[in-house]
């Protein structure tokens, strides 16, 4: 109880703000003091991550008051001949210690969950063995319902309290494992106002006529729940920051309105070699630090129809140097990014019929969307040119290697790698190499 | 540099495309003949200097690098050094460039990152090193433009800042070694060609400037080409022939620029009668290759000889042309033509068949669209499309409500197919319709839609709308051989999710009823005529965009 009083002090600017710089110094030390001694706050730790906002606007990552920048991939290990239900958690050859090692040796300081397992312990001993073994960060993640059947109901509150219960039951188990970094609420979820993905309403909301409106209105239900959550995590979890998961920049205006409490915004993002102006339009939208959550590009040509491991590098290398671009201390960008995580660590099989067995068995190189921004391949048929399960950063053989599909890296895990030993921020500044 | 050292030159280098492609797909690498090798090098290291050192040279690369040793011959040219040849007797540096360009190529093939990322940095290195002292001591040959497109190539390829620079470089090399030749500078009389200028390397790069995404370049650089053998005097029959020969191997910008040539040569001296027969020639070649050439083409025979140079077939081939290019209001006017300029053409009905529906359902001018329908059954000459007309009006009837006259329309069709089983289709489609009207029923669900979403423009709200794009493949066949409709994927925001878009299909689907799930169907006709498909694309429930495609089906 008192725990959860004092972290009410935090309130209500949340742990990972920072107080406004047009304080007048001496005022703001007095004010600062005063409170402090009121609250019995003064011994009180630094969370274990943070983030600061800088005299110039700039946002950086804490961990443990270090500086840590996001060099992170997304992390679903799923076998060959295996769908999206299987449980690699529990999978008795470790696949994560083979990943977690080859990893390390590329870089990657941190790997983002979609989802955790219903078995708790399983997942608390991947994130430890990623952490203890080879110093990976875990990024938790929760859908908030989005794949319920029929639909995600978020103006129900009876759905609204299940999914909050499963959140706060994930952040109470895992707050204390030292390999957590943050949370991330859902993932694209926004995308159902429009209707065109997972579509929900309420009476209320289906009696409107105007689309756009019924649009804002979802908008301001989903993400005042979102702050809710990310209010009463505050609550529970002193330790870690929660990010508002979001595809593209989308509606955000909206959650601007109604989530003070939203740490940082988690983007997913598919846009080709470049981001565009996204940093800086998040800075005009919803100004808070930005983890692009997802991102990539895959690894297949569907319009040759063949592997193409050079574009797939070229994409990736030019999009991270965007990342390290708009992050501090770098003055040319927006300085608002603290990092990222790839889509993805390895291919999955599984992905382009996720109710076919059969298909797991195969690598399918029929696409599943379409995404002009990544031209290379944009002329195949229908313009079908995004193949979901070639977007490994490793490549799966069909081999079997310690009981694990062994892993092909391909070009794009040595670029990174020698990418993020010196990261070159201005292409034009990109020079020949120095032979070894 | 000696003559028969410049032409020898000229002669080896001719298949440059060739020895950039060549190589780095063999996977399988070819075991050299190890006697062979061996016997090249003596005869290359006794006497370097002499003439017949470039060919065994040019072997002998080929021979290593189709074996993927490339190391070896980089060593072995390392060892020619020091005999010191000069750089353009024996272009040493352009083959290890060349050799090192293979070996990275082919370690990107062979995915051998650890060699790549390892040593690829120094064969990078090397590569640079050796194409610009190339490019720097042979001015005047056609190796420099060869050494800098290597350079430019990996340039590009490690995405770095100099890939700009070797790619103007690359232009700037090109430019002055065609300007050097018109000068005289470099002309070698008599050898290879009369100006000494070497045509394929001028060619072959702009070739693959075209291949690796340079169009604009690769025109000027067709241009250049082209210029030249213009300038050489060539013979307006040369020209055409060889815009045909490069339409034949499939360069269709070539051919393009050099028809451009052509035609301006022409204009001038043709009669408007000549004129009009090789321009229709042309546009004839590039209808179903390039449809915007061949419109382009037409427009110049409009421009030259007014509308009357056109033949009745070249109108009918122009207006169908823009239809398939969508470019509807325009085809609308060249159908027109031919209605008014060859009233007894075959393809009248057709024609006004096709201007019914355009009229209909893309432009929304229903009253233009019956009229042209009206004239079909007027004039009763093509019983397929008389009926089809038939049908269309009856059906604007019927979504008017105007049933009385929608009924007698459907009876008519009846009567005149009178159970023919070539028409069991439409027959089919009729007995729905006045059943729909008899049993009073809204019409069908997904024809209702389409008619909503063309004849009132209603439905779909600006800021949702999609464009769609329908297509047929193939789009002109013949009965009972299968066709494909497939809309290609809209581009909607929803990032990696899949859009939950529902697909109405109507119209003349061949007697198959699609499922709304998919973007795409495959029917087969059993009935000659224009066929009309529509789609309606809905996303939840509201729809975003609509499209239509007429299928040609002859005997």
């Amino acid at each position: 109880m008192n725990n959860k009083k004092s972290l009410n002090c935090a309130e209500p600017c949340g742990i990972f703000r920072v107080i406004p710089r047009s304080v007048p110094r001496s005022s703001a030390i007095t004010l600062l003091f005063s409170f402090l001694f009121l609250t019995g706050m003064a011994s009180r730790p630094l969370p274990e991550v943070r983030i600061r906002k800088l005299k110039n606007n700039a946002y950086q990552l804490l961990v443990k008051n270090k500086p840590y920048f996001i060099k992170g991939v997304c992390y679903s290990p799923v076998p060959v001949g295996q769908g999206h239900e299987y449980d690699f958690w529990s999978d008795p050859s470790e696949p994560w210690k083979i990943d977690g090692k080859l990893m390390r040796e590329m870089g990657i300081n941190t790997v983002r969950f979609y989802q955790l397992p219903v078995n708790p312990d399983s997942a608390k001993k991947v994130i430890n063995d990623l952490y203890q073994l080879y110093g990976i960060r875990s990024i938790l993640g929760n859908w908030l319902g989005f794949w319920e059947y029929p639909c995600p109901r978020y103006a129900d509150k009876d759905f609204r309290e299940k999914v909050k219960k499963d959140v706060l039951d994930m952040v109470r188990t895992y707050k204390d494992e030292p390999g957590v970094l943050l949370w991330i609420m859902g993932n694209e979820n926004n995308y159902s106002f429009s209707e065109r993905i997972n579509s929900w309403g309420s009476p209320e909301i289906d009696a409107i006529t105007d689309v756009r409106k019924r649009c804002d209105i979802r908008a301001g239900i989903y993400y005042s729940f979102v702050n809710e959550l990310a209010r009463e995590i505050h609550l529970i979890d002193f330790n870690h920051p929660v990010a508002l998961g979001n595809g593209e920049l989308i509606s955000l205006e909206a959650a601007n309105q109604v989530c003070p409490d939203i740490d940082l915004v988690a983007l997913i993002v598919y846009r080709g070699k470049t981001f565009g102006n996204l940093f800086k339009s998040l800075r005009a939208t919803f100004d808070k630090p930005l983890l692009i959550s997802e991102f990539g590009a895959d690894s297949y040509d569907a319009y040759l129809k063949k592997e193409d491991q050079n574009a797939q590098a070229l994409f990736l290398e030019s999009q991270w140097r965007e990342i390290f671009k708009h992050s501090y201390p770098n003055k040319e960008g927006a300085q608002n990014c603290l990092g990222a995580t790839m889509f993805e660590w390895t291919d999955e099989w599984w992905k382009h019929d996720e109710a076919s067995p059969e298909s797991w068995k195969i690598q399918d190189t029929e696409s599943n969307w379409s995404n002009g921004s990544y031209y290379f391949d944009i002329k195949a048929e229908r313009n079908m040119n995004m193949n979901e399960e070639w977007f490994g950063i490793a490549a799966l053989s069909e081999e079997l290697e310690n009981g694990v599909n062994k892993r092909v890296l391909r070009k794009a895990y040595y670029v990174l790698r020698e990418f993020w030993k010196n990261p070159v921020l201005n292409h034009k500044d990109k020079k020949r190499v120095k032979p070894k | 540099m000696t003559k028969q050292k410049q032409r020898l030159l000229f002669i080896f280098f001719s298949a440059f495309s060739l020895q950039l492609s060549a190589f780095s797909f063999q996977l399988g690498a070819r075991e050299p003949d190890s006697g062979r090798l061996k016997q090249l090098e003596e005869q290359i290291l006794a006497n370097p200097k002499d003439n017949l050192s470039l060919p065994k040279l040019e072997e002998l690369s080929s021979l290593y690098l189709e074996g993927h040793q490339y190391n070896q011959l980089v060593d072995f040219l390392r060892k020619q050094e020091l005999i010191a040849v000069s750089g353009c007797e024996l272009p040493l540096g352009y083959y290890i460039g060349l050799c090192r360009y293979h070996q990275l190529r082919h370690l990107e093939e062979t995915k051998n990152w650890q060699e790549y990322f390892d040593r690829g940095g120094f064969y990078r290195e090397e590569l640079f090193q050796e194409t610009m002292k190339t490019v720097s001591l042979c001015l005047e040959s056609p190796l420099v433009i060869k050494a800098q497109v290597i350079n430019w190539l990996e340039h590009k390829a490690q995405n770095d800042s100099l890939g700009k620079g070797a790619l103007d470089k690359l232009i700037s090399l090109l430019n002055n070694y065609v300007r050097q030749d018109a000068a005289g500078l470099s002309s070698v009389e008599g050898e290879v060609s009369p100006s000494g200028l070497d045509m394929e390397v001028i060619k072959e790069t702009a070739d693959i400037l075209q291949r690796e995404g340079e169009p604009a370049l690769a025109r000027a650089a067709y241009n250049l080409y082209v210029g030249r053998l213009d300038d050489s005097k060539t013979a307006k029959e040369e020209l055409r022939l060889a815009a045909e020969s490069a339409l034949e191997s499939g360069n269709i910008s070539l051919a393009e620029i050099i028809y451009e040539r052509y035609i301006n040569g022409i204009k001038g001296s043709f009669s408007k009668e000549d004129l009009a027969k090789e321009l229709t020639a042309i546009a004839e070649q590039f209808r179903f290759k390039d449809m915007a050439y061949a419109e382009k083409i037409s427009a110049i025979l409009e421009e030259s000889c007014g509308t009357g140079c056109f033949s009745e077939e070249l109108q009918y081939a122009r207006a169908y042309n823009l239809q398939r290019l969508r470019d509807y209001s325009k085809a609308i006017q060249e159908y027109e033509k031919l209605v008014k300029n060859f009233p007894a053409s075959p393809r009248i009905d057709e024609a006004e068949f096709k201007l019914g529906v355009l009229y209909t359902y893309i432009i929304s001018q229903k009253e233009e669209g019956l009229n042209y329908w009206q004239k079909v059954i007027e004039r009763d000459s093509d019983l397929i499309l008389v009926v089809e007309s038939l049908y269309h009006k009856a059906m604007i009837n019927q979504y008017a409500r105007y049933f009385d006259m929608a009924m007698a329309d459907y009876s008519r069709i009846l009567e005149r197919v009178n159970n023919n089983p070539d028409f069991k289709e439409l027959t089919e489609r009729v007995y729905i319709r006045q059943k729909e009207i008899q049993e009073s029923k809204p019409m069908e669900y997904n024809l209702k839609t389409f008619l909503d979403v063309s004849l009132k423009k209603e439905g779909i709200i600006e800021s949702q709308a999609l464009a769609l794009d329908l297509m047929a493949e193939p789009f002109k066949t013949i009965r009972g051989r299968e066709i494909k409709f497939s809309l290609n994927q809209p581009q909607v925001m929803t990032g990696c999710l899949v859009p939950a878009l529902t697909y109405l299909w109507s119209g003349d689907l061949g007697g198959i009823y699609p499922v709304p799930v998919t973007p795409e169907f495959s029917t087969a006709y059993q009935t000659k005529g224009v066929k009309v498909v529509n789609v309606v694309v809905l996303s939840a429930l509201e729809p975003v965009g609509s499209a239509l495609e007429m299928e040609d089906i002859d005997e």
